[in-house]
């Protein structure tokens, strides 16, 4: 028999495939609790195949090593954070000014990543611990940065080239200071203050860009 | 006699430990610097340093300790270049921001083993939580007594938020450019760029009465 019809036989109602997918997405999601409460550093293989209820046969079919997790954990995070960040900027009503678009993906982000600590945890301070990681983050991070560009500053002035400096210096202020928030000692304080001076961050910073024709 | 009275080639004792001290923190800016964290051992900084790793223990408890030592002084140093620019009285305090930014940047691009261990090798470090939070409180002292608004001198944990931003904000742009392929981007757009933004993000109270400074 080959793996083709193997892969249709169906267990339990469930076909190999759909199995193979649900112990991926119990993997991710175990990385997620575990990456997001104890750390990468305390997250054994033994310890997310536990959480996961898969064997660690089954992690070495989906992936390399704790790394190559934590990789796709971020991956699926920050996708989503980021989606929901950009969506009321995609749609732009065409009485907002950029300011106000960009508060309002600020707040967008900030909410997506916060209201589950743990995604803040992951995309912001885990991520940066795994040195093998940090090309994968620097490119998803350019990636991020040109949709910043995008979708804030189209009409933007920009004769100097610095359009990557200012987006790539907002990435890099959301993400130390939710860096930062994820690592102060229990109770965090409240994120509402939090993000009001990052929002203000943004928005000073910004006012220069679009003032300066 | 004591020890440390003798003197060998012409150096005391603490001489010649505060030598060996200084090769120390040197090899590590080098190879921190260069090679990056993950590949630099205690014996490669050892040969670099001409120190026995005897000597190394004697001034530093590990590794992380000897990165903790280099980030600081590499930060303070840089931070020194930019706050000198904040006694230019003859500008307002806006501008005196943009150009010790922008100084700093020049600072540690002009050798990039600083932009590199200062930005993103000590980030592999997480025992430097504490080390981070002392430059970032040198940062403040120094905005705070430039005349930042009073709202955010009353308000310790905003200003904080503030200064994490910031340092974030400087941090990325210059992880980006240390660890891009050469040529790297030009210095100068982006040390001018991130001085405006700095200074735009901070509101001090003098932007709402440039009377005051004719």
């Amino acid at each position: 028999m080959n793996a083709a019809s193997d892969a249709e036989r169906v267990y339990g109602g469930r076909s190999a495939s759909q199995r193979r997918a649900d112990r991926r997405g119990r993997l991710v999601t175990a990385g997620l609790d575990l990456f997001g409460d104890v750390g990468f550093a305390g997250s054994s293989i033994e310890r997310l195949c536990a959480q996961a209820t898969v064997s660690t046969r089954y992690f070495y079919e989906e992936f390399a090593d704790r790394a190559a997790l934590l990789r796709a954990v971020y991956d699926e995070v920050l996708a989503e954070a980021v989606r929901v960040a950009l969506l009321p900027v995609l749609d732009p009503d065409p009485g907002l000014d950029p300011a106000e678009r960009t508060e309002r993906a600020v707040r967008a982000y900030v909410a997506a990543v916060t209201t589950d600590p743990r995604r803040a945890r992951v995309v912001h301070r885990e991520i940066r611990v795994v040195a093998s990681l940090e090309a994968h983050r620097r490119t998803t991070i350019n990636g991020i940065a040109v949709q910043v560009r995008e979708s804030v500053g189209p009409g933007a002035p920009d004769q100097e080239q610095t359009w990557w400096v200012q987006s790539l210096a907002l990435i890099g202020a959301v993400s130390e200071v939710l860096a930062l928030w994820t690592a102060a000692p229990d109770p965090r304080p409240p994120i509402g203050p939090v993000t009001d001076v990052l929002v203000e961050f943004c928005a000073r910073t910004l006012a220069g860009v679009f003032a300066s024709d | 006699m004591g020890d440390t009275g003798r003197v060998y080639r012409g150096l005391s004792e603490p001489e010649r430990r505060a030598e060996r001290r200084a090769r120390l923190l040197t090899a590590g800016l080098t190879l921190f610097g260069t090679v990056g964290w993950d590949e630099t051992t205690i014996e490669r900084i050892c040969a670099d340093a001409q120190v026995s790793t005897r000597y190394f223990y004697i001034e530093f408890a590990d590794r992380e300790a000897l990165m903790a030592a280099v980030y600081e002084r590499a930060a303070f140093e840089g931070q020194s270049v930019g706050f000198a620019h904040l006694q230019r009285t003859e500008l307002t305090m806006a501008e005196r921001t943009a150009a010790g930014i922008a100084a700093y940047v020049r600072h540690v691009t002009d050798d990039p083993r600083r932009a590199r261990v200062v930005h993103a090798e000590s980030r592999r470090v997480a025992s430097l939580g504490p080390v981070r939070a002392r430059v970032l409180t040198r940062f403040l002292v120094e905005m705070s007594k430039g005349g930042l608004v009073e709202r955010l001198v009353g308000d310790p944990a905003a200003l904080r938020v503030l200064g994490q931003a910031v340092q974030g904000a400087v941090s990325e742009v210059l992880i980006h450019w240390v660890t891009s392929p050469e040529p790297r981007p030009p210095v100068e757009p982006m040390a001018r760029e991130l001085g405006r933004m700095v200074a735009s993000a901070l509101p001090f109270a003098d932007a709402a009465t440039p009377a005051a400074h004719p």
